[in-house]
């Protein structure tokens, strides 16, 4: 998994709904809307690696043999999104 | 032509007076020069129509219809407006000018829906819908049902306690749902739409300022049957962010009052193909939320 410490972008506005986040992203301006385990990845991915998210992840679900790819996969598309970015990094946008 | 609000209390031809309305904060005053379109157009604008003294003292826009051969020019604020309509193409155009302005002026200060309102014995309904979905239809079903009715178009969320401020415009009734309410016919049938006055229906209780107690989401669809959904608060979210006025105007007030709406409102979504189902469905909400 890389190493790479995550954040939360600069700009991205939330608005926590309990179970579910709406990020509202600024550029390019957009809604989205991470409910569930996804929900989960994000509130935990704030100064953290991937695999410091997986660490915590695994021990509330054991038994999941997909988590460490979910998590991978999960990070690696809201990288994409600029949901997430990397420390002192611009996010990666697709 | 002289302009002098006239007292609410007088069913002015606008030919003879200008007379003030206001929509939301969106003040405007209408004068015009040929005497039946005069009471047609303060007959369309009767229920935002302003009180004499308040009119007086506001700034406002000034819309001046004048005769122009066979037709009619419309001048806004001293600019003429392109092209000469017809009786009904100026009631059509004016509508929707006032609707225009009343979604700008919303989306620049605050947060605004494109929705219908309604309330009643404690209830307020807000039915956030896109064009076409029928919430002008369920609006008026709904007020001959008894309903208090706010609007079918906006209504405009006061930041400091979120409730719902009305913009009581006369209803919008298309050609695909006028079948439905032949008591509101109007004598002349010169326009696309019906512009029901809301009153036509008989006098209800007076709106009680409030925030939403239940969100619906209605949706026309035909064939479908009635089919009611409860949604969790980020669908919710998603969903009433569609129907909020230029949401990127203000997206971080806009996000918090959404997000503060959805963690303390139900919000429901219904599908329905006739207007008896949708009064069903509404009936199913309300039992359902315990009102």
């Amino acid at each position: 998994m890389p190493e790479d410490l995550l954040r939360h972008p600069d700009g991205v506005l939330v608005e926590d709904v309990g179970d579910a986040v709406v990020l509202f992203v600024p550029e390019p301006e957009a809604l989205h809307l991470l409910d569930g385990p996804a929900a989960l990845v994000w509130r935990l991915a704030e100064a953290r690696t991937m695999r410091g998210v997986y660490d915590i992840l695994v021990r509330t679900f054991p038994d999941v043999s997909t988590l460490r790819d979910d998590v991978e996969k999960t990070v690696t598309d809201m990288l994409g999104r600029g949901l997430l970015a990397t420390q002192d990094h611009s996010p990666r946008l697709r | 032509m002289s302009r002098v609000a006239s007292s609410p209390s007088r069913q002015s031809a606008v030919g003879d007076l200008g007379t003030s309305y206001e929509a939301l904060d969106f003040r405007f005053a209408v004068t015009c020069d040929e005497p039946i379109l005069g009471s047609r157009l303060a007959a369309l604008f009767r229920p935002v129509q302003r009180a004499a003294a308040e009119a007086l003292q506001a700034a406002r826009q000034d819309i001046a219809i004048r005769r122009n051969g066979g037709g009619f020019s419309i001048e806004i604020d001293g600019i003429l407006d392109p092209g000469i309509r017809t009786a009904g193409e100026v009631l059509d155009h004016l509508q929707w000018h006032v609707n225009s302005q009343v979604i700008d002026r919303v989306s620049q200060r605050g947060t605004g829906f494109h929705a219908a309102a309604l309330q009643r014995d404690g209830v307020t309904l807000l039915c956030p819908a896109e064009s076409g979905s029928g919430k002008s239809t369920l609006a008026a079903a709904l007020v001959r049902d008894g309903w208090t009715y706010l609007s079918d178009e906006a209504v405009e969320i006061d930041p400091a306690a979120g409730q719902l401020v009305p913009y009581p415009k006369a209803i919008t009734l298309d050609p695909g749902a006028q079948h439905l309410f032949p008591e509101v016919r109007p004598e002349v049938a010169d326009t696309q739409s019906w512009y029901a006055d809301p009153d036509a229906w008989g006098p209800r209780a007076a709106y009680v300022p409030s925030a939403p107690t239940v969100v619906l989401l209605p949706r026309f669809a035909l064939g479908g049957g009635l089919l009611v959904d409860s949604l969790a608060a980020g669908p919710a979210l998603l969903a009433l962010a569609q129907s909020t006025f230029h949401f990127r105007r203000g997206p971080e007030r806009n996000l918090r009052r959404l997000g503060r709406m959805v963690r303390t409102t139900p919000v429901y979504s219904l599908r329905y193909e006739s207007l008896d189902l949708a009064l069903e469905g509404v009936r199913r909400v309300l039992d359902e939320v315990g009102s």
